[in-house]
């Protein structure tokens, strides 16, 4: 949901509702608004398609000039309204609580001070509201001049920024890593689901894939700053982060995740004394439950220590997954496929232009000689990426393509559960 | 591997042999169900050695030890020693299976488990008065060796410190920004070194085939940086060699191509090939390509397939030769270099890959020679005659390495080259 760094010149969500509160002031009268911290949920029920289900649940209201809704750039949602609408206002809100009903946030909101859904009284609260926005909108302000101040020479910065943000320099990294050091990454964490499909074409989960958004990383630590533009720095940084992900998943309170998972971890720290620390705590059982992902390029510049650690961890009962993989790749690795459980292909729109049936049938043949129950293809982001994974022989898919399907499903799930309610409480 | 935080008060040298024989000592009045395995990771290969290896390798114990009259003693040769009392077999098999799992690649673990050419693991009944005696005479005999390695390793240690070379600091972020900086205006081209690849064809003398051209690393770092190990951190040094092609480029343009001197090879990061500079040095040796051969690291390849791909294409359609390096015997274990479709393919040798045991490796070595045709393979690093002759044997014709340099003046001093 966070804007990106191309519209920072448009005017923020913050600044616009303060302008609105403002121009407001003498016709507050018959006015409500109700303030949604959707900050506060977990950070698995705060993906993007989560934020768009909750804003999209208002737009009826939008469109019959009800109300205007503000989406602010920690992902609460500010709505205001003409009192008559209070009603479907309320119907709204109960929509989205029922959305989030299994999150922490929503169960504890009794004994917390905080609470996730606010209402307020235009009339009666406008003072307060307005101090509230007005505070938001001077953190964004010193957030944004906090980055402009940093920078000497704008016209190299944004040439740079038009070319895919600055570059990483050691410097930077240099802060990124220091940082990293002490920010609690929890809210950085992303999940992605590794699926196949069912006689219907609805994804079913076979495991997700915990990961530290990098984007979201470099927006909140260095905001502007490509960190992935040098390869050889940026799997620098992927050390300090295999670090914090450790110390994350280890803090079994810290992220309540249901289901198999998998996260992205070096070689190199496989076999070192913080993953040792990391294993001693987590019992037998839950080692079952991880796949621990390599990078190709990473095993192949520490062979014989990935050959040790690969059979160490699985002997411990964790399945390892090779990842960046692409059609090239898999050839060359062959049938034994370094000896791994899974195998992670990524979806190029490429192979649709490259060759086609040809690039294929060759993918086919490789699918099937690792076995098909093992290769994922990756980064799917289209209809045709599915399409041509299934021609290839593929079963299970990831990507932003597949997060869609997955919500648009859960939004059929709700509707009927919905229905199914509503259908009950008329038979009584 | 000396346990000094568990045993505080003993010295250094003193270590688990120490406390072993005073084990023993003890143990020898009531010997009825005690017995020992002798764990000799001292005799993996040096790349399956290193300290944190031996540790994990070391916690499978942990649950004998936690559960049974066990005690593990950490040699300080890396062997592992397990005492124990009535500790059934089977769970103790199972802890050394695991063990021996790890270390699956290496020619130790090899050997049949529980044969008598095993070398792996020996077992000693000390209820039995000759196993008694030959396990007693064993720890003696590493207890007296401990002190001295432990000599050796300080000698080692300090001879480290006073000869510079590549010891140091790590090379980290907070130092990397200032290294950058120093490469970028250093004077490189006096030390740029160079190394013959010769061909031995059968029943026929030696030729140099091409010579590598590169920047010492020990005298860079003593000119840039000489409190920083440069290559303690692989992935800052890439960033660092990106830096140093570009600088490199300059000075092998000037190089005079015009002679009828031997082809010189480069090494090269794949992103220079498509950078401003190497468009630079191509208009500038345009009509020698033909003598030119660039090296990339396989590290460097897997980063981006596709993109070697297109610079390999780019660089034969003009009319360089690319060669492959980084490769071991391990790798081609792994994976076929083959698909890559280079001129040339680079395996570094190394003494470890000699020997009977790992005839299997040297079979992929050989089938790789027989299966590339055009391809030329090279054995990297050669550093003995018998690393030669082993190449030879498999088929291949190309060597570089110390041996090879010392071959190559000898040529040169009696006028064969």
């Amino acid at each position: 949901m966070a804007p990106g760094v191309d519209n920072k010149h448009l005017p923020s969500q913050e600044n616009l509702l303060l302008d609105y509160l403002r121009r407001l002031e003498d016709k507050r009268a018959g006015r409500r608004a109700v303030y949604i911290m959707l900050s506060g949920l977990k950070p698995f029920n705060r993906r993007e398609q989560h934020i768009r289900a909750a804003s999209s649940s208002f737009e009826s209201l939008i469109q019959s000039r009800h109300g205007q809704l503000f989406c602010l750039k920690n992902s609460d949602l500010f709505f205001a309204f003409k009192a008559e609408a209070t009603p479907h206002a309320e119907a709204v809100v109960r929509k989205i609580r029922f959305l989030f009903s299994d999150d922490p946030f929503l169960e504890e909101e009794n004994t917390d001070k905080r609470r996730f859904v606010t209402w307020h009284d235009m009339e009666k609260d406008y003072d307060a509201l307005l101090l509230k926005v007005q505070d938001a909108v001077e953190a964004e302000h010193k957030r944004a001049t906090d980055v402009h101040s940093s920078r000497q020479d704008a016209r190299t910065t944004l040439k740079a920024r038009q070319e895919q943000g600055e570059p990483l320099t050691p410097d930077i990294l240099w802060r990124v890593e220091k940082a990293l050091g002490s920010a609690d990454l929890s809210n950085l964490v992303r999940r992605q689901f590794v699926c196949s499909f069912d006689s219907k074409h609805r994804p079913e989960p076979f495991f997700s894939e915990l990961f530290i958004s990098i984007a979201d990383l470099r927006e909140t630590v260095i905001p502007g700053v490509n960190v992935t533009s040098n390869q050889w720095l940026f799997q620098h940084l992927t050390k300090t982060l295999d670090r914090r992900m450790l110390a994350m998943l280890g803090k079994t309170d810290h992220i309540t995740i249901s289901g198999d998972i998998s996260f992205n971890l070096n070689v190199e720290t496989l076999v070192s004394d913080e993953f040792l620390a990391f294993d001693d705590n987590i019992t037998a059982g839950r080692r079952g439950t991880m796949i621990i992902e390599l990078q190709m390029m990473d095993i192949f510049a520490n062979l014989s220590a990935f050959v040790f650690a690969r059979k160490f961890v699985q002997d411990k009962g964790y399945r390892v997954c090779i990842d960046g993989l692409n059609r090239h790749t898999i050839e060359m690795i062959g049938r034994k496929s370094l000896e791994a459980d899974i195998l992670k292909i990524a979806w190029n729109s490429e192979l649709l232009n490259s060759g086609g049936e040809v690039v294929r049938s060759k993918l086919r043949r490789s699918i099937e000689k690792v076995g098909k129950h093992k290769t994922i293809l990756c980064r799917v982001d289209s209809r045709e990426a599915v399409n041509f994974g299934r021609a290839a022989g593929a079963m299970l898919f990831q990507g932003r393509y597949i997060e869609s399907l997955i919500a648009e499903d859960n939004r059929r799930k709700e509707l009927l559960r919905l229905r199914r309610r509503i259908e009950r409480s008329r038979s009584f | 591997m000396v346990n000094i935080a568990t045993h505080p008060n003993r010295s250094v040298f003193a270590g688990d042999e120490g406390l072993l024989k005073e084990h023993l000592e003890r143990l020898e009045g009531n010997r009825a169900g005690a017995f020992a395995v002798h764990i000799r990771l001292s005799e993996l290969r040096s790349s399956n050695r290193k300290p944190h290896f031996i540790r994990i390798a070391s916690r499978s114990f942990e649950s004998l030890e936690n559960n049974y009259d066990a005690i593990l003693f950490k040699m300080i040769n890396q062997d592992l020693i397990l005492s124990c009392r009535d500790v059934p077999i089977n769970n103790l098999d199972e802890a050394i299976h695991k063990v021996r799992a790890l270390f699956s690649q290496d020619p130790l673990a090899v050997g049949e488990e529980g044969s008598f050419d095993d070398r792996f693991a020996s077992w000693y009944d000390l209820a039995w008065e000759e196993d008694f005696n030959n396990f007693k005479k064993v720890v003696t005999d590493m207890e007296v060796k401990a002190g001295r390695v432990a000599k050796e390793a300080e000698k080692a240690r300090k001879a480290a410190k006073a000869n510079k070379s590549m010891a140091g600091e790590p090379l980290d972020l907070g130092n990397l920004a200032k290294i950058n900086h120093s490469l970028q205006n250093a004077r490189v081209a006096d030390l740029v070194c160079q190394q013959p690849v010769i061909c031995i064809g059968a029943g026929k003398g030696g030729a140099v085939a091409f010579r590598e051209y590169f920047v010492s690393m020990s005298d860079l770092q003593r000119r840039i940086a000489p409190d920083v190990n440069l290559l303690s951190s692989p992935w800052l040094f890439h960033y660092l060699a990106e830096i140093l092609d570009k600088r490199m480029l300059v000075v092998v343009a000037r190089h005079d191509f015009s002679e009828p001197a031997d082809s010189i090879s480069l090494n090269l990061n794949i992103s220079t090939v498509r950078s401003r500079e190497f468009q630079h040095f191509h208009r500038s040796i345009k009509d020698h390509v033909g003598k030119l051969i660039v090296e990339f690291q396989l590290t460097d390849v897997f980063v981006d397939v596709d993109a070697y791909y297109f610079a390999r294409d780019m660089l034969q359609k003009q009319g360089y030769r690319v060669l492959i390096d980084g490769l071991t015997p391990l790798t081609i274990q792994f994976f076929d270099p083959g698909i890559l479709e280079a001129d040339f393919v680079k395996i570094n040798w190394s003494p470890e890959f000699s020997g009977e045991e790992v005839q299997e490796r040297m079979m992929g070595i050989q089938a790789m020679v027989r299966s590339s045709k055009q391809r030329k393979v090279i054995l990297g690093r050669v550093d003995s005659e018998s690393a030669i002759k082993s190449g030879l044997a498999m088929g291949v014709q190309h060597f570089q390495g110390y041996f090879v340099d010392t071959l190559t003046q000898a040529m040169v001093s009696k006028g064969i080259v």
